[in-house]
């Protein structure tokens, strides 16, 4: 009895492994390929090293990036030449 | 949080009580300390670097902008080229920050192959550089093409003094096209330059480094260090596994983190084959997560609130705490959830930040364990649908970029999605998607003091009881002065040194470079945790009658709402010139 409930705990284990194998490998996959902007999006997320499950700024290297590129946008800001040369 | 509140009211404590001893015998005074000693050796390691050249590069580069920014109305090939060269410098690129990311490493990506998250030979890495070596000539070409283009294009609208629109429209073009093929220049040269790694070796010794870590707290505590350690290898292999799949390609695509597959790891065990007795000793979930906490509180600087001025401050400080207090009262009086503390956690969730307010909140307010898996699970729902819905609804409606991209820096949870949906749409939209959920992160440190002073003064008594300050300091999650001190701390560090010297040292080094990493696998041990402590049917319980799902919904829909107008009258109306030279 003992035994055969560890073997139904042990088989259930194996069917919640198998169903993530499913996502990863089959379902997910497919809604890729049935949604192509899924699929579109995670091409982007793959070019630009975006891990989207990261959930704070400092976990996404591109944040380092928009950061220094606002900042310095900001204490630069371009205004020269705008008003035209009327020589 | 905690496992044995009350379920009639929310009464954790009837009076609190604390002493010196706590010091040195209480949780949360250990995460301050475990975590204070990890800052203190980043700070030590990376704050005295001598990156060579720095200062002067930082000197000149300023003075090109500055210079540059005198000359011409947007901006030129040569401020682009002195933030790069500002930007090179990086705390995190000295050979001991090299070290030790070696060390800290988790299991990285993989698609097929699940042994390439762990070893990659120098055979394969060099099969892998060779194939990338085409792709990085070929960019390397196109980026010097488009360089002689961008200068070229400059160099008109300069003739023509800057006073003519259409050559500055197109001298500006030919500028972002050169930025695009640098950036994928850039990406290019990794795939080229591929080097090869064995992570098991470093996961073993990261292993015993951080159950002796955390045993150090154990034993202070009075608690079980033998059994600390033994059930600990266990929960640091779950984390471990946690990283692992997350870092499978569809699983990145998706956003599904560590912090789930740590909590849906632990719960299959848990509700399966069991988790076994002589692990529990070591699922100190609090321990982990405060701990974390204070790491992640250095993290928090107040100086990146003005990042983008005051259009990010009102849409990131101004729309958050409306949209979290409304969702809060809304919960209370109209849906009548029954837990006080899982409709805060769920608010904060949705509001501020996602997960990592959440956690901060949860701890704060000691919500159960439970209760923090629901927010995030439903969180990482949403994260998913509106990182695909919101870019594509934008370009829809011929939306401007810009605005779109602080709309969805203002209500995607998960900074990961934020910025993979605002670069769906373009750079520009990126970096103000990206700064503006930087500018909400830093709201967690003041959303988690208010909601512990909240739950002390107002939540944690019997309804008509006054509470005195000395109570509320009795009841006060310590841990949380750990969190706020180590970011005055951090700002004040990082803004003394200078906003350049800040990111090289700070954010790219003591940070990025060494506390982030820890705090991550402190996370990811915490939601191993969890999972292997929680039963289904108790989560299932929580989820009763739907109100989590219809409090995200609608507390989601107004922040959309107010976050869309608030950045259109921020950007457009009232900085328009800010928006112009983004």
């Amino acid at each position: 009895m003992e035994n055969a409930s560890l073997f139904k705990r042990w088989l259930a284990l194996a069917a919640c492994a198998f169903c993530c194998w499913a996502m990863m490998f089959v379902v997910l996959p497919a809604v890729n390929r049935t949604f192509p902007a899924m699929a579109r999006l995670g091409k982007v997320a793959e070019e630009n090293n975006i891990r989207v499950g990261m959930f704070f700024y400092t976990d996404v290297e591109v944040t380092g990036v928009a950061d220094l590129n606002i900042e310095n946008t900001i204490r630069f800001m371009p205004h020269g030449g705008e008003t035209p040369d009327r020589g | 949080m905690a496992d044995n509140q009350a379920t009639k009211s929310d009464v954790v404590i009837d009076r609190g009580q604390s002493s010196i001893s706590d010091l040195w015998k209480k949780e949360d005074y250990w995460a301050i300390w475990l975590g204070f000693a990890i800052l203190i050796v980043g700070a030590f390691i990376f704050l005295p670097a001598k990156l060579d050249g720095m200062e002067e590069t930082f000197a000149k580069s300023n003075a090109i902008m500055a210079a540059e920014a005198e000359r011409a109305p947007f901006k030129t090939v040569a401020w682009y080229k002195a933030q790069d060269a500002k930007a090179h410098f990086k705390g995190s690129s000295l050979p001991i920050a090299k070290d030790i990311k070696a060390f800290l490493a988790h299991p990285g990506g993989w698609s097929t192959n699940p042994l390439d998250s762990l070893v990659l030979t120098k055979e394969q890495a060099e099969a892998k550089s060779e194939k990338g070596k085409p792709g990085f000539e070929k960019a390397k070409a196109a980026e010097a093409e488009a360089l002689a283009a961008a200068l070229e294009a400059e160099k008109a609208a300069e003739a023509a003094s800057f006073g003519d629109a259409a050559l500055n429209e197109a001298a500006k073009g030919k500028i972002g096209d050169w930025r695009k093929a640098k950036s994928a220049t850039s990406k290019a040269k990794g795939k080229a330059n591929v080097k090869p790694y064995n992570v098991i070796p470093s996961l073993i010794g990261l292993m015993v480094a951080m159950g002796v870590f955390f045993a150090i707290g154990i034993a202070a505590m009075g608690k079980d260090v033998k059994g600390f350690l033994i059930g600990f290898g266990p929960v640091f292999l779950l984390s471990a596994f946690a990283y692992f799949m997350s870092g499978q390609a569809t699983m990145k695509h998706y956003g599904v983190g560590y912090a789930i597959w740590g909590v849906i790891g632990g719960m299959v065990i848990a509700n399966t084959v069991g988790t076994p007795k002589w692990v529990k000793p070591a699922l100190e979930v609090e321990f982990y997560i405060k701990t974390g906490l204070v790491l992640l509180g250095a993290e928090v600087l107040f100086n990146k609130v003005v990042a983008i001025g005051i259009p990010g401050i009102f849409v990131a400080w101004v729309v958050t705490p409306i949209v979290l207090i409304c969702t809060f009262i809304f919960g209370q009086k109209v849906l009548k959830i029954p837990s006080k503390t899982l409709n805060i956690v769920i608010s904060a969730d949705m509001s501020v930040c996602g997960t990592s307010a959440a956690i901060a909140t949860a701890a704060a307010c000691r919500a159960k364990k439970e209760e923090l898996t629901l927010s995030i699970g439903l969180s990482l729902v949403f994260t998913s649908i509106m990182m695909i819905v919101m870019p594509a609804f934008i370009k829809a409606v011929g939306m401007p970029y810009i605005l779109g991209g602080a709309w969805m820096g203002g209500t995607i949870d998960a900074t990961g999605a934020v910025a993979a949906a605002g670069a769906f749409l373009s750079e520009q939209a990126l970096y103000v998607a990206a700064t503006i959920k930087m500018i909400q992160n830093v709201l967690i440190g003041v959303t988690a003091f208010c909601v512990a002073v909240y739950w002390c003064a107002k939540v944690d008594c019997v309804e008509g009881q006054k509470v005195s300050w000395m109570e509320i300091w009795h009841r006060f999650p310590k841990f949380v002065l750990g969190f706020l001190a180590a970011s005055v701390i951090f700002s004040f560090i990082s803004q003394s040194i200078g906003p350049d010297a800040g990111y090289s040292l700070v954010d790219h080094g003591v940070l990025r470079g060494f506390s982030r990493i820890c705090r991550g696998w402190f996370f990811a041990l915490s939601f191993a945790a969890i999972g292997l402590a929680t039963n289904f049917r108790e989560l299932a319980h929580y989820f009763k009658g739907g109100k989590p799902l219809i409090l995200y919904v609608c507390g989601q829909t107004f922040n959309l709402c107010l976050t869309l107008g608030m950045a259109y009258v921020m950007f457009y109306w009232v900085f328009p010139d800010i928006t112009a030279k983004i």
